[in-house]
């Protein structure tokens, strides 16, 4: 991986903890199963992506 | 300069098509199942079985005090023996919030009542500010010697997200983590 896979898979988990409970606390989506265990495996996975993708930063 | 903005656009495309997986499971399906219903009054307001999505919720005005909600429910079968709950949706899990069993000799098949909202705060072992607001599942399920009936509502506790700690601690954490995804994304 040329990115950060281990800060991508833990910020984000915890990113989509967050986006859950900022979802609820908008009035936009109560914390059902899609949101409480979806949102951390769709940030565990768009974490994965970003540290394999690493588009950011200089190239070597 | 050019091939920063496209790899930034890539970034974005990619982001959306995770935001879109997220986004399409989350129609709510709530609805009530069974002979049963009931109204609730607050503020003017009449609420019922409808108010079963997150747009159309029940809207209960948590920073307010002294407010009465007028309830009303009935069953449309024999109703002796009866027993059931409620409790607030919590991902996979569901609280229990409220729980009540009879056996109603008289085959009473319907009740009304007025409920001080004040009861509710206190059943919640935080103070009333830290109480988080936003939107709650909260289903429930009522059984009988006639039959059996269960469904959702979609509750809204209504107050400012700033109001409370809980909202503001969502919203730094948010673009905390947010931030540290991006930095995930940075080339080592």
């Amino acid at each position: 991986m040329k990115g950060r896979p281990v800060l991508g898979i833990i910020s984000g988990v915890l990113f989509g903890v967050f986006v859950a409970l900022l979802l609820q606390q908008l009035g936009v989506y109560p914390l059902t199963t899609a949101s409480v265990i979806g949102l951390p495996v769709a940030g565990l996975v768009l974490g994965l992506i970003l540290a394999a993708w690493a588009p950011l930063g200089k190239k070597s | 300069m050019k091939d920063q903005f496209g790899r930034w656009w890539r970034m974005l495309t990619v982001i959306g098509i995770v935001g879109a997986f997220i986004v399409t499971p989350t129609a709510a399906q709530a609805a009530i199942e069974g002979d049963c219903t009931g109204s609730a009054t607050i503020d003017g307001v009449t609420y019922g079985p409808n108010n079963d999505t997150p747009a159309n919720p029940i809207v209960v005005p948590i920073d307010r005090d002294g407010v009465i909600a007028d309830w009303s429910a009935s069953v449309g079968f024999e109703n002796k023996n009866h027993h059931g709950e409620l409790g607030i949706v919590i991902g996979p899990w569901t609280i229990r919030i409220a729980k009540w069993e009879g056996s109603n000799e008289q085959d009473k098949r319907g009740n009304s009542g007025q409920y001080n909202l004040d009861d509710l705060k206190e059943q919640i072992p935080v103070p009333a500010n830290l109480i988080p607001r936003g939107i709650y599942e909260v289903s429930g399920s009522h059984e009988a010697s006639g039959g059996s009936c269960q469904g959702r509502v979609m509750v809204e506790l209504a107050g400012d997200l700033f109001s409370s700690p809980l909202g503001i601690a969502t919203v730094a954490g948010t673009v905390v983590t947010g931030l540290t995804l991006l930095g995930s994304a940075f080339r080592r």
